[in-house]
């Protein structure tokens, strides 16, 4: 009797969940390796050597490091500072800062034109001789738009992660503020700023529709790799689109592979 | 003695007025960000001289008045619908498949979990022209294509491929907040349930989900604003309706008032490709205030940090 309630009750919702979960990771999974497939491999041993795609990828790599870098800059401290201080009105505040999050990519890229031409950033730009426009530096900058509250809210997490007990018996035991933070609360926040780091940086790499209309594709100067697949495909180069859009997504594979390695969590609430 | 305790307070001070200082520099940089635009709003002088001297009237956005005159363009109002209905559609099939996936992934021991972490969450950072691009792949060169002759259900290049792009990123992020929605519900409640003898189906609704509701309420809103800001990937997959004959749309594309339109964020970057600046730049005020809606609401509920 228990055994034909058993059967009756608990089978099928089960059964069923995991049955969503299998056709989610078929679809996926199709989705992904659908590139490889489709190109065959004499194709991606043909298009794998060739400079056109190492050009571009150096380009990504490149830019995507340096945006990395500057939104750690900012992510670190604002990360901390939210995560352990008080501020008046958060939800206000926390809307604000994740707004260019989830606001299109290609309306932060649209939206860059007035920062660019407006006061502290024209004049900055003008007295330290870096043009922000149609080049690298604007790759930069859009990259960095659109990942810093990103490195934010990864930052807070991981920061959230570490006990603050730890901070406070360093305090009470002497230490001071500066020297717990880099002596206790970095280092117990290693793994998931690295992890963090990562994901930023993936993040950037993928980083494209806001380059639409801020930067513009100059070929071999400002086409990073999510770029180049959509330049390429109205250029009708089915080949070159698909290694592109190949290595973008090994690109993503591989640093999601090495934030689950790291340790850090894939998704945080 | 108290020197060095009074040097050691200065420290601490100056450490948290730098943090404090940042924060508030990010969150001016983040105003600014949106405020500086305000003036694109407005037609400039030289384009209101030259507004009487095109030779194309056409019902579309004029150069010489606030926003392009966008309240009064009926394209604008097809977008804004084509963008609600579209999300919407998006946001109900995620839930659909997301919430029961997120539960499983959340709840039963299945092999392979780190594989399966990995691809979710290199679905969220992939570029949307590669999404967009293995999606053609997939639709075009596979056995899905044969599916789509025989069912009549074209998907490349039509309306309802719209949701088909947008799902792929939707679901992924949704799922991902369920799963930690789920994830903060203690399993003993539900336990408890089915030691009482409620069946598995009874505890999700009657246990779980009453529980997890602020999470999964946050997910919806999640899987509905990155449905609404997708672009790259829609315009690799669909392209742009809005030139297309009027005749090429079906009734029901009528009947909803999405037929010759392009969602907002498509419809931004053409209008300001094309030179209607005013007209772009007030779809992307559009986008942002549909945004911080939502992103607002997300954090009045679950009041956490969420990645996406």
């Amino acid at each position: 009797m228990t055994l034909y309630g058993n059967l009756r009750n608990l089978r099928i919702f089960p059964v069923l969940c995991v049955a969503t979960v299998c056709a989610v990771l078929i679809g996926y999974f199709a989705l992904i390796v659908s590139n490889a497939v489709y190109l065959g491999w004499h194709d991606i041993a043909y298009f794998l050597p060739r400079e056109r795609l190492w050009v571009r990828l150096w380009l990504t790599v490149r830019t995507s490091t340096l945006a990395t870098a500057l939104a750690l800059l900012v992510g670190i401290p604002v990360g901390y500072a939210l995560s352990r201080l008080r501020f008046p009105c958060r939800t206000l505040m926390n809307t604000l800062i994740d707004l260019p999050v989830m606001v299109p990519a290609a309306a932060v890229g649209v939206f860059l034109f007035g920062v660019v031409k407006s006061f502290p950033v024209r004049q900055l730009s003008e007295v330290l001789g870096v043009r922000l426009a149609h080049n690298a530096n604007g790759i930069v900058l859009v990259q960095f738009a659109v990942t810093v509250a990103f490195s934010v809210r990864l930052m807070k997490a991981s920061f959230d992660a570490v006990n603050p007990r730890f901070e406070q018996v360093s305090r009470s035991l002497g230490a001071s503020l500066p020297g717990t933070l880099f002596r206790v609360t970095l280092p117990l926040a290693k793994n998931g700023i690295i992890a963090s780091a990562i994901v930023v940086w993936a993040r950037a790499a993928a980083e494209w529709e806001g380059l639409m209309l801020f930067v513009g594709g100059t070929m071999a100067k400002t086409d990073v790799m999510p770029f180049s697949v959509y330049l390429d495909w109205n250029g009708g180069m089915m080949g070159w689109v698909v290694t592109f859009s190949l290595v973008c997504v090994a690109l993503a594979v591989t640093s999601m592979a090495a934030v689950r390695v790291i340790g850090g969590r894939s998704y945080v609430w | 003695m108290s020197g060095e305790l009074l040097g050691k307070r200065t420290q601490a001070h100056l450490l948290v007025s730098a943090f404090y200082a940042v924060t508030v520099l990010l969150l001016i940089a983040s105003c600014w960000l949106f405020v500086s635009n305000l003036d694109q709003l407005f037609p400039k002088p030289a384009a209101r001289a030259v507004a009487g001297m095109s030779k194309w009237k056409t019902a579309g956005p004029s150069r010489s008045e606030f926003g392009g005159g966008f309240w009064r363009d009926a394209a604008f109002w097809r977008s804004v619908n084509l963008t609600v209905v579209t999300a919407t559609g998006t946001m109900l099939l995620a839930a659909a498949i997301g919430i029961p996936a997120a539960y499983a992934l959340s709840r039963y021991r299945i092999p392979g979990r780190s594989a399966i972490d990995i691809l979710f969450s290199s679905i969220i950072v992939l570029p949307s022209s590669s999404i967009g691009l293995c999606l053609i792949i997939m639709m075009q060169q596979s056995p899905l294509f044969k599916l789509q002759e025989a069912t009549g259900l074209r998907l490349v290049y039509t309306l309802p491929g719209i949701i088909v792009v947008q799902l792929v990123l939707s679901l992924a992020m949704g799922m991902s907040a369920w799963r930690a929605a789920f994830d903060r519900v203690n399993p003993r409640f539900e336990q408890v349930a089915r030691s009482l003898g409620s069946s598995g189906w009874r505890a999700f609704v009657t246990v779980t989900l009453p529980a997890a509701k602020p999470g999964i309420i946050a997910g919806l809103i999640v899987a509905w604003v990155r449905a609404a800001a997708e672009f790259g990937g829609i315009l690799l997959f669909c392209g742009t309706f809005a030139e297309r004959p009027a005749g090429s749309f079906s009734s029901a594309a009528r009947l909803l008032h999405v037929q010759q339109a392009d969602p907002l964020s498509v419809s931004m970057w053409a209008q300001i490709e094309y030179g209607n600046v005013e007209y772009g730049f007030a779809i992307g005020f559009t986008l942002v205030l549909i945004s911080a809606i939502s992103v607002y609401t997300i954090h009045k509920l679950g009041g956490k940090t969420f990645v996406w």
